[in-house]
């Protein structure tokens, strides 16, 4: 017998001596029980996932029979900077790589959210006040609503005009005839909107007007008649935009010419096609230097050459023409008032021009930062998932919003008037950017259906957010000092403690719609991030984790996946079981405590104890005599003698040294350690996940240990469970969770013994009056 | 049982202010708690400091900054009369006084205690919360009360702005 079968031998006789506490327990007269179905938090979801199928494996891959549609544009777009209004003519290349015959195809038309008779202004249950704000009041209920949403001029097929109906956001295309599976179909649309202020109406897409200088900056996007996805999962996704449900959208190639007045600077999706006919000869040379320039950006156009151009509004025009592959979408920025900077990035073996373009009111923040952050991004990213595809990454200043689109996103941050800026405003802008551009990997590229799940892309993102914002910090120790760290809103554990415990009536599943859900920013950006931050550092470890996340977004690069494709790849690739995982955190509002019970304390003896004789009746002994056998006793309880606890376990049980004497050679008795403490923890879960359960063990001699449970501890009781802890060490205390990692949100009892913690408020008070 | 929960049940309020700047989220969350043994109120607010110094420079003096690390008694001035008039604990028909004690700054929110002292046991609360309201529409305050280990909430907008809790 080796030690650990001694442990062993040990542990078997200390359990059941616990066996028959429970016994004694057990009340006399019960109800009879009823069955139940399995509702063990390890089954697999087999109920939760759909069938894998020819398009869709078990394995979490595209399979055989995969198929994706694709749309691709060619457009002619006019603004109208003077009225604000924006023109527009496109071809449409819808092919249909489904095996269906497709009657009809849906086109959304976001625009119409702003329409005057949107459903969306109605959505909502309101109130009158008892007092108002005269000027909400007269936008409420007297001024006339923005003239938002499409015109549609026209639908056409090779000039003759085409049936549709327009069904709020979405308009069904009836075609002459069904389009045939491989087949493709061309049409045209016309058509034009008023567009919105972005401010005022708080829109992903609108102008901003600068009272001063009497200049508007222009973030477009949602601007056209787009495609909807056609797919094995949803067939048509022609769910409503309500307005917090984002996009579901194709993959294709564009061809866009945007003709602007000539002395605006402007920048979009795609490769710019002609930029010897747009930009100066002092752009073009500048362009040339910026291609040479990886450690700082080079300005194309300066601050001094921007606020020139301020002054003037061109009569005349020019036209930008733009070439793009392999996009699901098109965003173009525009405006006389911008500066431009760019520098090249190495990505793998690529080179990427990253681009920011922001009016001077965003300086002296975005001269420094914003670039720098759009080149972190890509290489952190690309690091985690794939190397960035594109070849450009633009970062454009808008005033209080972030928007993603592919090469492009609108960014917040801006600095006061008098270009002061609070720390606050400056990581919350480099924090957007990363966002933002980390947006590219997804939803742009693993092109997941927003509309359908937000979280797939806002908290995937966000969680990549968080692992490059922190490299940020590292890579940038100047930019985050006096900190040591980068503040990141959303990925450590601790930070969403409070939403997870929070009243269950304004929580919702992961798993849930946007539009339903009662708060979007921690239901589809800070839970699945947190979740995934903990899978990653605590649940598999970093290898595991990064290789099944890298696999997700190779398999699913440039493809469509849904949240099981996730799950399963996650699985799949690292050999991990996490369906209780994903159930959990993902399908349920529960949350994570875990607690201390009791601490029980017990010594060995071979003196025959009251309850293990009782035992040994049970089983026909009534002579313990007649059995060698050894017992325990708690300390503290009738047949506990203070002696015990300083003489050695041989000491205390001589049949144990007599039996060891007996079975093992000297030497082998001297490579065997006798634990001399036996203590029963029980641990509890009030909290309905399961997670690892990670103790510390503190020792009197200042020494300590950390055991890492795994979460599978739970599956036999989800309530509680006790490890008997074998030592030749007397225990100081004990701490489940020492480090904050699994988002417990009551830590008050996972200390041993309980220490009582002045509150919040009386530790801020106390602080206070002391200094 | 060893869960008792004695910490103030600290509500959340992380990260509302998404990143999609469509859907800038106006919440406060209050926390109340009645303290038997010296017969106080704790009550801790957390605010998107943004909101709350454009509210203060709105309301009171368009030169009010909140920032870290300092700490202005005119500002504090300003909470404690704000507080004073927006957020009223009712107990036996007796709008009780805040005492601002102090405040501090977490990520975007900037977070403030006041304490009700000499506080009689009661069975029964009013709480009016019109924190912001004046400057935000849509703002929402939620305002959770915790007595004798029970926590109730309420969630209170500008057209309903008071609500009783009733504790056994």
């Amino acid at each position: 017998m080796n030690m650990k079968n001694l442990h062993r031998v040990m542990t078997f006789i200390f359990a059941m001596a616990s066996v028959v506490v429970f016994a004694q327990e057990e009340p006399t007269e019960k109800e009879p029980q009823q069955g139940h179905q399995n509702t063990n938090k390890f089954r697999q979801l087999y109920q939760e996932f759909s069938t894998p199928n020819q398009y869709r494996t078990a394995s979490g891959a595209p399979g055989p029979a995969y198929y994706q549609n694709t749309a691709d544009y060619e457009m002619d777009i006019t603004l109208d900077d003077k009225n604000q209004k924006l023109y527009g003519e496109e071809t449409i290349t819808y092919t249909n790589n489904s095996p269906d015959y497709l009657e009809y195809l849906w086109v959304q038309l976001d625009q119409n959210v702003r329409a005057k008779d949107s459903k969306s202004q109605l959505r909502n249950g309101n109130g009158i006040a008892a007092v108002n704000q005269t000027g909400r009041f007269v936008s409420q209920f007297v001024d006339e609503p923005f003239d938002g949403g499409f015109n549609i001029e026209k639908v056409t097929q090779n000039g003759s005009p085409l049936k549709y109906t327009i069904n709020q956001t979405m308009m069904r295309v009836d075609l002459p005839e069904a389009l045939e599976p491989g087949d493709d179909v061309e049409f045209s649309i016309k058509w034009w909107y008023n567009i919105n202020d972005h401010i005022v109406n708080r829109g992903r897409s609108g102008y901003e007007f600068f009272e001063k200088d009497g200049n508007y900056a222009y973030v477009i996007a949602q601007f056209f008649p787009r495609m909807a996805v056609y797919n094995d999962v949803e067939g048509w996704q022609n769910y409503q935009f309500w307005g917090s449900g984002e996009f579901a959208l194709p993959f294709g190639d564009y061809n866009v010419k945007i003709t602007v007045p000539a002395d605006h600077v402007l920048d979009a999706t795609g490769k710019l096609e002609n930029r010897k006919e747009v930009f100066s000869k002092k752009m073009m040379d500048r362009y040339e230097q910026a291609k040479k320039s990886f450690d700082k950006p080079v300005l194309i156009v300066t601050q001094e050459e921007a606020e020139k151009a301020e002054k003037g509004a061109s009569n005349k025009t020019k036209t930008w023409e733009f070439e793009a592959k392999m996009v699901r979408d098109f965003a173009f920025t525009t405006s006389r008032k911008y500066i431009w900077d760019m520098q090249n990035v190495k990505v793998g073996n690529r080179e990427v021009m990253a681009v920011s373009l922001y009016p001077k009111e965003g300086n002296p923040l975005w001269e420094e930062y914003s670039t720098k952050a759009v080149a972190h991004t890509l290489t952190s990213y690309s690091d985690m998932t794939f190397d960035y595809p594109y070849h450009k990454a633009i970062s454009v200043h808008a005033k209080n919003q972030g928007m993603e689109y592919p090469m492009i996103c609108w960014n917040y941050g801006r600095p006061n008037e008098d270009g002061t800026y609070s720390d606050r405003t400056k990581f919350g802008m480099i924090s957007v950017i990363i966002h933002e551009v980390g947006h590219n990997f997804f939803p742009m590229i693993v092109n997941s259906d927003e509309r359908q799940w937000g979280w797939m892309d806002e908290g995937i993102n966000t969680f990549v957010q968080f692992v490059s914002e922190q490299q940020f910090g590292k890579k940038h120790p100047e930019a985050v000092a006096p900190l040591d760290n980068y503040p990141s809103r959303r990925g450590d554990p601790a930070k969403i403690t409070s939403y997870m415990k929070g009243n269950q009536d304004f929580i919702s599943p992961i798993m849930s719609n946007p539009e339903q859900v009662y708060q979007l920013g921690n239901n589809a950006y800070g839970k699945p991030a947190t979740a995934l931050n903990i899978l990653r550092e605590t649940v598999m470890g970093k290898e595991l984790f990064d290789h099944a996340f890298k696999t997700y977004s190779r398999r699913w690069m440039f493809k469509h996946p849904t949240p099981e494709d996730f799950f399963r790849t996650m699985e799949d690739a690292s050999g991990v079981d996490l369906d209780w995982y994903w159930r959990g955190w993902f399908y349920t509002t529960d949350f994570v405590d875990i607690g201390i019970e009791e601490v029980n304390s017990y010594y060995v003896t071979d003196q025959p104890t009251k309850a293990g004789k009782e035992m040994l009746k049970r089983y026909g002994i009534e002579d313990a005599s007649q059995i060698d056998a050894l017992y325990v006793v708690e300390e503290g309880s009738e047949e506990y003698k203070p002696e015990m606890k300083n003489k050695s376990a041989l000491e205390n049980a001589p049949k144990l040294k007599t039996f060891m004497m007996d079975n093992f050679t000297e030497q082998e008795r001297q490579n065997m350690n006798v634990p001399k403490h036996f203590y029963q923890i029980k641990f509890n879960k009030p909290g309905g996940l399961v997670m690892p359960l990670i103790v510390e063990y503190k020792y009197k001699d200042g020494t300590s240990e950390r055991i890492n449970y795994p979460a599978q501890i739970w599956r036999k009781n989800d309530k509680e469970v006790t490890r008997v802890l074998a030592t030749n060490k007397e225990l100081e205390s004990i701490v489940v969770d020492p480090d904050m990692e699994t988002a417990d949100v009551d830590t008050s009892n996972n200390s041993w013994p309980q220490e009582e913690k002045p509150n919040e408020f009386e530790k801020f008070k106390e602080e206070k009056t002391k200094g | 049982m060893s869960h008792l929960k004695k910490i103030i049940f600290l509500f959340l309020v992380c990260s509302c202010l998404s990143f999609k700047g469509t859907h800038k989220f106006y919440l406060s969350v209050t926390d109340a708690a009645y303290v038997e043994k010296s017969s106080s109120v704790q009550i801790i607010t957390r605010l998107f400091v943004d909101d709350f110094q454009k509210l203060l420079q709105t309301r009171y003096d368009k030169n009010v900054q909140l920032l870290r690390g300092q700490d202005l008694a005119k500002n504090n001035a300003y909470i404690q009369q704000y507080f004073n008039k927006k957020l009223k604990i009712n107990i036996q028909n007796k709008d009780l006084k805040l005492n601002f004690i102090g405040k501090r700054y977490e990520d975007d929110l900037i977070i403030c205690y006041f304490e009700i002292e000499g506080v009689k046991n009661f069975s029964s609360v009013e709480i009016t919360n019109l924190l912001l309201t004046d400057l935000f529409e849509e703002q929402k305050n939620l305002v959770h009360f915790e007595k004798g280990g029970e926590t109730e909430s309420l969630m209170l907008v500008k057209e309903k702005p008071t609500g009783t809790i009733k504790f056994n």
